[in-house]
This record gives structure tokens, C-alpha cells and sequence, in this order.
């Protein structure tokens, strides 16, 4: 196998440009786990009009669920409408009376999660009292007062880790204490909770679907065991305690599981085939419990979390795995 | 950014039952007798940078055949 992957810079225009040059001039069979919206939105169009197979998209917006719009595109790692719903579904069995307030950046990324509660509540979702933020924004501190006011005792923060550092403090230094969960883009510890502090977000509540390196459990973990070798061998001196080193692993092993299951037949159709045709795939670094699956009317291939909440030193997993509605 | 390196190491061929044997016919796109392209892109540069190492890694395989993994723009 020759993989080639090029700098886009996350750069739409630069996306377009490599990804025409991966298909004009290379003459890739397929593409895999190209990294962004941005840069996926940008070459969307191109790739399907192309009919090359856009495997396992880099990215968590739910469009590219859509096999409709999109037959030669498909997602990968939960969606974030899915996280959000699993996000809903938790306020209304903890606190079943809360009034729920969402905090989220106004783009794709925060309107997935708009979308996500309203599968959810439906009807009730007039009662949410909501609050966007652009990304050139410089704080959120406005919108917390604005959200606190509502009388909201829950709060769903869909923002960048820039952001979710400012809420997460904003909220603690306010004395406000929501049920508070947290997308899962932003819990780096790095990049999140110690600019935040890591004291003021202690019982913030997110979620996970990959093993977590840092994580004491899974330093035995078989299935960790394969990356753990691949990293120790051919990247000796990469920070194994990176998560996104995880990610593309995971990631990589089910473009390889959809190669095994070409069997012989390598055609661009029959890559596509066989990646919407996944039934229970496991790749070890995804928590127990969670399955790869897809179908022709299936583009979400991951679909199911486990929360976990932040202990003021770590992540913590809790409760069972669980699964976003199939909307 | 247009720099072009080798991940030297991320050789092998885990998934390819019978390397020899993987092509189904010439015209298959991205197939040759001995290769199957496939191409991705990643922020190695700007400001998203921070999450190009998910698209470094590609594993590792052992059993002889060929996978030959090129990152233009690594860091």
C-alpha cells in the first residue's frame, strides 16, 4: 500500500488543490480519513462528481451521514448530533426536570449540536434557552451571564477548546453550577482544563469512544498492546500520551479492515461496498463495547460513547456505552 | 509546507492476504500488480497543526509485502 497524504494547511482551497492532485495525478483508489470539515466540505463535491471512495472522514460533522447527497462519502467516529443526543438523553434521566441551556459556536460544529437535543426533546426543545459565540469572538463570558440568568440548571457547551477553557471558568468563578457537559472536542487536559483550571472544572461531564493512553486501565490493554508497539517502533520519539496518535490508529485500522474485506476486488465500487457493509468490527483501540457498523443507509459507522467525568485530575469512564438515535 | 519526506518504517502489508495477487484488472484505478494507492490530506502546517499526528500513523504489517507510507509536509 501506498499511502500518500499531502499538507492542506486547513485550508479549504488548499484541500481542493491536493485532493485533485491525489486523484488527477496519483491516481489514489480511494481516499481515507482526510482531516477537518473544512477541508472535507471543500472537496466533497469534487469527490463524489469523481466517484472515488472518501473513506472515514476526519472529522464529526453528522453531513457526512448523508449517503443521499453524499454515496462516495462516509463518516467515521461519532458524530457530533450523536454526542449531543447521548448528551440529552443523559440531563433527562439525571435531572429530568432541568431546564437546559446550550452554549455553541455558530457554524456546522455548534449547530450539530442544536440538532442533537432537538432529536431529543422535540416539542420541548422551545424551553432551551440557547447562546452562540463566533470563533472570532475573544470570550464567551457574555453569553455565560446571558445563560446563567435563564435559571438554566444544565448546560451543554459546544465550543473549541479556546472556548470550553473560558465557559468551564467563567462558570465556576459565576458560582453556577449546572449539570455541565462538555463536547468532546474539547477535553485535552493541556488545551481545555488546565487553562480552565483544573479544580473549576471538576464534574464537568464528557465523553469518549477511543482509549485514552494517559489512562492507568488501559496500560495492559491488549488492544491498545498493537499501537502501543507500532508507536515504541516506528515513532520512538512521538508523545505516546497524544490521543490524536490513537485516533488516526483507530482510524487507519478500519480503512484496513475495509482492504481485508475487498478481498481481491480493489475496484473503487467495491471499496465503497464493503465500507458501508461493516457488521460489528473491532478495532482495539476503541472502548469495550463499541462496534463498528455501517450499511448503505448507514454513513455513521461509530455511534456509541461512554460519558465520563473530569475528577479535577482525569477523565474518568462511567456507566454503560450508549448509542445516539438513529435519525 | 511542500516538503516532502519518507515516514520511513510504516512498511508492511497486514491487510493484503496474497500481495501478488490483489489485482482484479489493469484498468482498476490506484491498483497496479504490486500497489494500491491511497491518499489523504492533513493540516501539517497552520494553525491546526496540532492534529496532523492522526494522520501520520499508519500501521505496520509483517507479512513481506509492501506498504510504502509518504507524508508530504511532515513535520
Amino acid at each position: 500500500m501506498n499511502f500518500i497524504s499531502y499538507d492542506d494547511a486547513y485550508s479549504p482551497p488548499k484541500a481542493v488543490e491536493q485532493v485533485r492532485r491525489l486523484i488527477e495525478q496519483d491516481v489514489v483508489a480511494c481516499l481515507s480519513n482526510t482531516l477537518g470539515t473544512p477541508s472535507n466540505s471543500a472537496i466533497v463535491k469534487y469527490v463524489n462528481q469523481k466517484k472515488v471512495p472518501h473513506l472515514f472522514v476526519g472529522s464529526g460533522a453528522d453531513k457526512w451521514g448523508d449517503y443521499k447527497e453524499h454515496p462516495w462519502t462516509i463518516g467515521w467516529q461519532p458524530s457530533y448530533r450523536t454526542e449531543s443526543q447521548i448528551y440529552a438523553q443523559y440531563i433527562l434521566k439525571a435531572k429530568p426536570e432541568a431546564k437546559i441551556a446550550i452554549l455553541y459556536q455558530n457554524d456546522d460544529f455548534g449547530k450539530d449540536y442544536l440538532a442533537g437535543v432537538k432529536d431529543v426533546l422535540k416539542d420541548r426543545f422551545d424551553k432551551v434557552v440557547t447562546a452562540s459565540y463566533e470563533v472570532t469572538d475573544p470570550t464567551v463570558d457574555s453569553q455565560a451571564i446571558t445563560l446563567q440568568n435563564s435559571g438554566a440548571d444544565a448546560l451543554i457547551s459546544a465550543a473549541t477548546p479556546k472556548f470550553a477553557a473560558q465557559i468551564i471558568r467563567k462558570v465556576a468563578d459565576m458560582n453556577w453550577k449546572p449539570l455541565h457537559l462538555l463536547t468532546n472536542v474539547s477535553t485535552s487536559v493541556g488545551a481545555v482544563m488546565e487553562p480552565a483550571g483544573v479544580e473549576r472544572g471538576i464534574g464537568v461531564i464528557s465523553s469518549a469512544y477511543l482509549k485514552d493512553p494517559t489512562d492507568p486501565q488501559w496500560k495492559s490493554d491488549a488492544g491498545l498492546q498493537h499501537w502501543r508497539e507500532i508507536m515504541k517502533k516506528y515513532l520512538p520519539d512521538a508523545d505516546i500520551s497524544d490521543s490524536f496518535y490513537v485516533y488516526g490508529y483507530a482510524a487507519t485500522m478500519t480503512t484496513i479492515h475495509t482492504l481485508r474485506a475487498c478481498g481481491t476486488d480493489f475496484s473503487r465500487e467495491n471499496l465503497m461496498r464493503q465500507a458501508t457493509n461493516m457488521k460489528d468490527a473491532e478495532v482495539g483501540a476503541l472502548l469495550p463495547g463499541i462496534r463498528i457498523n455501517s450499511s448503505p443507509t448507514n454513513y455513521h459507522p461509530i455511534r456509541q460513547v461512554q460519558l465520563m467525568r473530569w475528577t479535577g485530575k482525569t477523565w474518568e469512564l462511567f456507566g454503560d456505552v450508549l448509542s445516539g438515535s438513529a435519525v | 509546507m511542500r516538503r516532502r519526506s519518507l515516514l520511513t518504517g510504516f512498511v508492511a502489508a497486514q491487510f493484503v492476504p496474497a500481495a501478488p495477487y490483489i489485482v482484479r484488472a489493469p484498468e482498476t484505478p490506484g491498483v497496479t500488480s504490486s500497489e494500491i494507492r491511497i491518499g489523504s490530506i492533513a493540516a501539517y502546517s497552520g494553525p491546526a497543526s496540532r492534529i496532523a499526528p492522526s494522520a501520520a500513523l499508519i500501521p505496520p504489517h509483517s507479512n513481506g509485502s509492501t506498504i510504502r507510507a509518504v507524508s508530504v509536509g511532515a513535520r
